[in-house]
């Protein structure tokens, strides 16, 4: 008989139970397709860090600069102006070059 | 020439086109998680924990999921042995707020959901899945991982045991 009453308030307090609304609880989505798609977006910005990285000097000195900036430069200071030479051809540079290296 | 309107509204036009939640999506066992969680929990936060808990387990299985053949069952064996866990986790936690729960409650949920809390989690579990959800033994055998044998006698020593902790 006891077992019967402490049973049926047991019973009574789950029915109770149902009177509970099931919360609103965000489910996971998958996002490995956003993810792919964006792959390639972050490898361009790596590749882009990464070549800032190489081209950049030690702290406080300039970048170094790459070859076709020089030739110019040395074309430049080659004919006395400020600016290469309009129209100036690059195997014209060149030759400018090896005929002063030599 | 005549133009024709949508009498419907927009919000109608897209609810329609809301395709049904698959079987195999951890949104599907949302409900079905959360009332076994509540069953054996007897706590609406603690289910909402367990609640979440599965669904982030479901949502990292959800290849399993697919090829499981007897799915509500797996989702029920994964909510269970969370649900235990909890338990164990907040055994004395919900022993330690009697105080703020009694104040707060009806008096008699409150006697029961204290003489709940004494009884070992596995006790609960059984009681919540057969007299709460009405499962049979072999349901609840599945879900637990044991015989059916076991859960007959675990389950009366379940029964006897709150008897005893209603009576103290």
């Amino acid at each position: 008989m006891k077992q019967s009453d402490s049973l049926s308030r047991l019973s009574e307090f789950y029915e109770g139970l149902d009177s509970i609304p099931t919360p609103s609880i965000n489910v996971p989505r998958p996002t490995g397709r956003l993810v792919w798609s964006l792959a390639p977006l972050g490898v361009s910005l790596l590749t882009i860090a990464f070549l800032s990285f190489c081209a950049s000097g030690p702290s406080g000195q300039p970048a170094r600069v790459p070859v076709s900036f020089s030739l110019d430069r040395y074309a430049m200071d080659e004919l006395g102006q400020g600016q290469p030479a309009p129209g100036m051809h690059r195997k014209a540079m060149l030759k400018l070059k090896q005929r002063t290296m030599a | 020439m005549s133009i024709v309107l949508h009498s419907r509204p927009i919000w109608e036009a897209f609810e329609a086109k809301q395709e049904p939640i698959a079987e195999a999506d951890p949104a599907h066992y949302r409900e079905f998680v959360f009332r076994t969680a509540l069953a054996i929990c007897c706590e609406p936060d603690g289910a909402e924990d367990v609640t979440q808990e599965v669904l982030l387990i479901l949502f990292r299985s959800r290849a399993k999921l697919a090829k499981v053949e007897h799915r509500a069952a797996w989702v029920r064996r994964v909510t269970v042995r969370s649900a235990l866990k909890y338990l164990s986790r907040n055994r004395q936690h919900a022993l330690l707020t009697e105080d703020v729960r009694a104040g707060s409650e009806n008096a008699d949920s409150i006697a029961v959901f204290l003489t709940l809390a004494r009884l070992t989690p596995e006790q609960r579990v059984l009681l919540g899945m057969a007299i709460k959800q009405g499962l049979s033994y072999r349901e609840i055998g599945e879900a637990l991982g044991i015989p059916e044998g076991t859960v007959a006698s675990r389950l009366s020593a379940a029964k006897k045991a709150f008897q005893r902790m209603w009576e103290l």
